[in-house]
């Protein structure tokens, strides 16, 4: 479990690390906190020619507001949205979610960008992303453009990325006063990646909801939203219990299967259900 | 109040050996260089069965060494138990005309670091032909055609059975009888540290010397001797700083033989550092049991008769040098655990599967036993409508009956067992559960279980002897000597890995001689300057290199007080050691001032007394099926319906030991055992699919006990003290891990009886427990 032979670059600045994935294209991989890429380099899972670091560019651990939208510059670690280092943009959502990531080793050197880039559908921050409609800043030596969270993850470990684009930062729009939200991660141990994570940000209008993003994640390839579930709350403030849930799902995700598949899909509905009365809890507590 | 009355036996003392290990300054094996050195990769197999075609490597890959570069060079390995009937097969050092299991060895090649050799061993092409598998141990006892080993007649390494007593009488009489099919999963030993070896040529000592984390230096050495064909005193085995082993690094593996035949070869240092995915694949896996059980009982709990059928699967080979029928055979003979059980009898199989070999883990077959026999006692209770820890109590063995010998013949020394079950119904509040659960509510449920053991600990010859192992593990060796100085040395032939046996020896040290136990040097671990020993395992260390410590600190003290005899005049029985010192009717003398005359001031000791002061003790225990420890472990779960996950809520421990040397350390071992139990019980699992490829090969898949999964253990001593060892100790290391997946089992099945769910396989996930659930009572809930 070492590593192929690799060049290794120290970027010192956002505009030497795009001319370099220029110049390497899909031989470069961008090294941020590494980890989820060192494992994969140590499994010979992964095996680019270069390392472009980029973990010392001041210019991506920088935070700021902007127009209703917290900026996050794609370096940002875990720890410092775990511990209120940096603005929350979703009133808590973004801190509790950085605070399940793995273990705070990993959350010390892990990045929000790095985990989008990595692309896992069961990680917090895809999941947690689409959820709060973030869009995600994207550059190369050539040009810029954002991409809509909710498009970034296009697979199994695919992001819409092209082979020398970067991502800068990570925009979060600002959410309204009554705005609400829940987490539920199931897990079989603390620490690891989720087996089923529901995300549910509400919007309400006096007594009942109003408008709902609700996304599941560790369900498939990539994030889903639980379109039904958010239809079925807007106009009320009844939790979704279990069974409706998964009546619910029926549509959104695969049916049939073995055994295995049918626990995964009552799993989903439990954490989906979960996540919602975290989120309603929240607005009458 | 002297600093020696702190470091006597039973003194909580804190650990010599963490002078080093928590400034991070210990030597482990990854932290040897020498110059010179290479770093060797094993090219390993990727299928599960297959004929070796050819192995070919590019040039660029360097010398590749295959099974026909060792070819006269080293024999393989051969684990036969004693037992006629035991089929017989090599283990090969390097694959040969088959591969048997995903990982198993096939090439070699070195790089000048780790890195470099896993390059050229991406250049190494391994053809095989890859033949059915046989993977599930069910499948391998029905299946003739695909064969493990192709000069078998089928997939059986051996089948043992015996009868005790007269079954159909206790049949006849019982009010009920209940069989169940129960299954213990299998599962890896993971160590923190991986395995690893060091081999190189000292020319100076004329000496082949090998470095291995390994738990048993001077067994490796006999054992390399034979295999090498080197004569053993051109032979060094030092085991050096060791990060855990349970077991794992106890089997004398084809990686040590072959980094030895490497290095012969080389002309220069050769190191091999086990990975993690090695490791998961290529050191010896555990647990794998299948039970059918029956057990016939009087309508008052009273076990009247109890018929077992053991099914183990052992994987591709058979281990060096425990064979791959200690592990059935362990479980046979413990399945009567603590209990009065007259009317037994036993069928085992033990069959080869194309996996990694099974080998010897922290509790060795007694966690199955355990699971069989304790959920078997729930299961029965509850069928008479009595609480499973009376039965528990109603027919255990009592203490007025020891020394007890049991129905397969083991003399279960001491003890209170029953109080062990009370004492752990206390710590859980046993009352209390049953009162949380009369107001059960909401999508949680509560349960509370038991699991009882008694563990044999420290055993010698005649127990060894009887499993038919190729050696017998009989004594173990002190050597004590008071340097020039005055300062005290133990030399021992077990090897520390864990156990913190640099201060607990030095306790038992400090009980005979009075020396600060900070001040008593605990050598082990090099076969050069360690006296002949078998290592650690098996729970012996304490009882078997105390109990030679402790003698040869005795005698040393008679060869004190001789010497202060002359020194002081008077008879040398006058004079008494005590803390450090000697004192008699002509005075006191240090231990300083003695040791000046033993060595360079001689001319004064008549010829009768020996000059220096040096004494070598053997340890054979008088009883040699060992000593008893015993516990009862009680688990309070809290079972989530709606997703199947169990929450350990609480978790009790009422233990016996006997005379306790370190408290610290025993609750250390304690602690360390029932995180492990609780990870066989609930999260890992070696899992290889139809194909005979591992799924679970990296901590992303293998879920370990963390700190998140362990609750905060609540524990009591009981200390009664063996009759048959030095100072009443017993061994205790292993038993912790033995009853955990039993009493979660039984916590899990109170909890969930009443609808309709019990729990009779390990680990029990999420995805069981729900499925269970869901099975019983239909996705309309």
């Amino acid at each position: 479990m070492k590593p192929g032979r690799f060049a290794y670059c120290l970027a010192g600045s956002v505009d030497e690390a795009l001319a370099l994935l220029a110049e390497h294209g899909d031989e470069a991989k961008v090294l941020a906190g590494g980890q989820s890429l060192v494992p994969l380099l140590n499994m010979r899972l992964a095996q680019p020619q270069v390392l472009v670091d980029i973990s010392k560019v001041e210019a991506l651990t920088t935070t700021s507001v902007d127009q209703g939208l917290v900026r996050y510059g794609a370096a940002t670690v875990h720890r410092r949205f775990e511990d209120g280092d940096v603005d929350d943009a979703t009133g808590g959502l973004l801190r509790a979610a950085a605070g399940g990531i793995g273990y705070r080793a990993i959350r010390n050197r892990g990045t929000v960008g790095g985990s989008l880039a990595h692309a896992d559908a069961s990680a917090e921050w895809p999941v947690v992303m689409a959820a709060s409609n973030a869009s995600v800043q994207v550059r190369s030596a050539s040009a810029q453009r954002a991409i809509s969270a909710r498009q970034f993850v296009t697979g199994f470990f695919s992001n819409a990325l092209d082979d020398d684009e970067l991502i800068t930062e990570v925009c979060v729009p600002q959410l309204p006063a009554d705005t609400t939200w829940g987490l539920h991660k199931f897990v079989r141990k603390l620490g690891e990646f989720s087996e089923s994570l529901g995300v549910a940000i509400l919007r309400w209008d006096g007594d009942v909801v109003s408008a709902a993003d609700i996304w599941l994640g560790a369900a498939r390839d990539v994030p889903v939203r639980a379109t039904p579930l958010e239809e079925r709350l807007v106009g009320t403030a009844q939790p979704i219990d279990v069974a409706e849930a998964e009546a619910a799902l029926a549509g959104v995700l695969p049916a049939g299967g073995d055994a295995e598949a049918r626990y995964r899909r009552h799993l989903h509905a439990v954490t989906l259900s979960r996540a919602v009365t975290d989120a309603i809890t929240r607005r009458t507590a | 109040m002297h600093a020696a009355d702190n470091g006597r036996v039973g003194a909580p003392r804190r650990r010599n050996e963490d002078r080093r290990h928590l400034r991070g300054q210990g030597q482990f094996l990854a932290d040897i260089r020498l110059q010179g050195m290479r770093d060797a990769v094993f090219v390993r197999s990727p299928v599960a069965h297959g004929r070796i075609v050819s192995v070919q490597a590019d040039e660029a890959a360097g010398r590749v060494w295959t099974a026909a570069d060792l070819d006269g060079v080293a024999l393989p390995i051969v684990a036969d138990a004693a037992n006629p009937a035991f089929r017989s097969s090599d283990y090969p050092i390097l694959a040969q005309d088959k591969v048997r299991f995903v990982g198993e060895p096939v090439a070699i090649v070195l790089g000048d670091d780790r890195a470099s050799a896993e390059d050229a061993a991406e250049l190494v092409d391994i053809d095989i032909d890859p033949l059915p598998v046989v993977v599930d141990p069910f499948s391998a006892l029905d299946d003739t055609t695909t064969r493990v080993h192709d000069h078998w007649p089928d997939n059986v390494f051996v089948e043992t059975s015996a009868d005790f007593g007269d079954m159909a009488a206790a049949a006849a009489g019982a009010a009920v009888s209940v069989t169940r099919k129960l299954r213990m999963g299998r599962q890896a030993g993971v160590p923190l540290e991986t395995r690893g070896c060091i081999a190189y040529l000292d020319r100076r000592l004329d000496q082949l010397v090998l470095y291995s984390s390994t738990q048993f230096p001077h067994v490796i050495r006999s054992a390399l001797a034979k295999l090498l064909r080197i004569e053993e005193r051109r032979l060094r085995v030092v085991a050096p700083d060791v990060g855990g082993g349970f077991g794992i690094k106890n089997n004398l593996y084809p990686e040590e033989v072959a980094i030895c035949a490497v290095a012969l070869q080389a002309g220069h240092p050769v190191r091999w550092i086990e990975d993690r995915w090695e490791n998961m694949v290529g050191s010896a896996q555990a647990r794998d049991h299948a039970y059918t059980m029956t057990v016939h009982a009087a309508a008052d709990g009273e076990i009247l008769g109890v018929d077992a059928d053991v099914l183990v699967d052992s994987g591709a080979y058979s281990v060096w040098p425990w064979t791959a029928a200690m592990e059935a055979g362990m479980s046979a003979g413990i399945i009567p655990g603590p209990y009065r059980i007259r009317n037994y009898r036993f069928r085992t199989r033990t069959v080869a599967t194309n996996k990694t070999p099974m080998g010897p883990y922290r509790g060795v077959a007694r966690p199955g036993a355990c699971f069989a026999i304790e959920r078997m006692v729930d299961e029965v209770a509850h069928e008479l409508g009595l609480e499973p820890k009376d039965v528990r109590i109603r027919n255990m063995i009592r203490p007025d009956e020891f020394p007890y010998t049991s129905v397969t013949g083991k003399i279960y020394d001491s003890g209170d067992y029953a109080a062990s079950v009370v004492t752990a119904a206390e710590l859980i509040d046993h009352d209390a559960v049953r009162a949380e659960q009369k107001s059960a509510a909401g999508r949680f449920r509560v349960g509370v279980g038991y699991a009882s053991y008694t563990e044999q600990t420290a055993h010698g010859a005649r127990e060894w002897a009887s499993r038919g192992l190729p050696v017998v593990f009989g004594f173990e060796s002190a050597t004590a000597v008071l340097d020039p100085s005055g300062g005290l040395t133990v030399r021992v032939g077990i090897q520390s890995h864990g156990q913190g046996l640099e201060t607990t020896l030095a306790q038992v040290a400090c009980e005979v001689l009075g020396v600060d136990p900070a001040k008593v040097s605990v050598v082990h671990g090099d076969t050069d300057t360690a006296p002949y020993g078998m290592g650690t395992f098996a729970s012996r260390s304490m009882v078997m290199a105390g109990g030679a410590t402790y003698h040869a600190c005795r005698l040393l003290a008679e060869r004190i007080a001789a010497v202060a005899a002359t020194i002081l005049g008077g008879e040398a029985t006058d004079y008494k050691v005590a803390d450090g010192k000697v004192a008699g009717p002509g005075g006191i003398l240090t231990f300083a001032e003695v040791a000046e005359v033993a060595y360079l001031q001689m001319q004064h000791l008549p010829r009768s007394v020996e000059p220096a002061l040096e004494v070598t003790y053997r340890y054979r225990p008088t009883v040699e099926t060992g000593t008893f420890s015993y516990s009862t472990h009680a688990a309070v779960v809290a079972v989530d319906l709606d997703t199947g996950s169990i929450r350990v809520r609480d978790y009790a421990v009422a233990e016996d030991c006997g005379t306790i040397v370190n408290p610290l350390i025993v609750d250390g071992q304690i602690h360390g055992g029932v995180a492990q139990g609780l990870g066989t019980a609930l999260l890992e699992q070696v899992v290889f699919d139809e194909h005979g490829q591992p799924q679970a090969t990296t901590f992303l898949d293998y879920l370990l006990p963390g700190a998140g999964e362990v609750p905060f253990l609540r524990i009591k001593h009981l200390e009664t003290p063996s009759p048959f060892t030095v100072l009443g100790m017993k061994g205790m290391g292993e038993g912790s891990a033995i009853a955990p997946p039993a009493a979660v089992a039984n916590a899990v099945t109170d909890a969930l009886r009443d609808l309709g769910v019990s729990m009779y396989s390990t680990p029990m996930t999420p995805e069981v427990v729900w499925s269970a659930l869901d099975a019983v009572t239909g996705p309309a809930r």
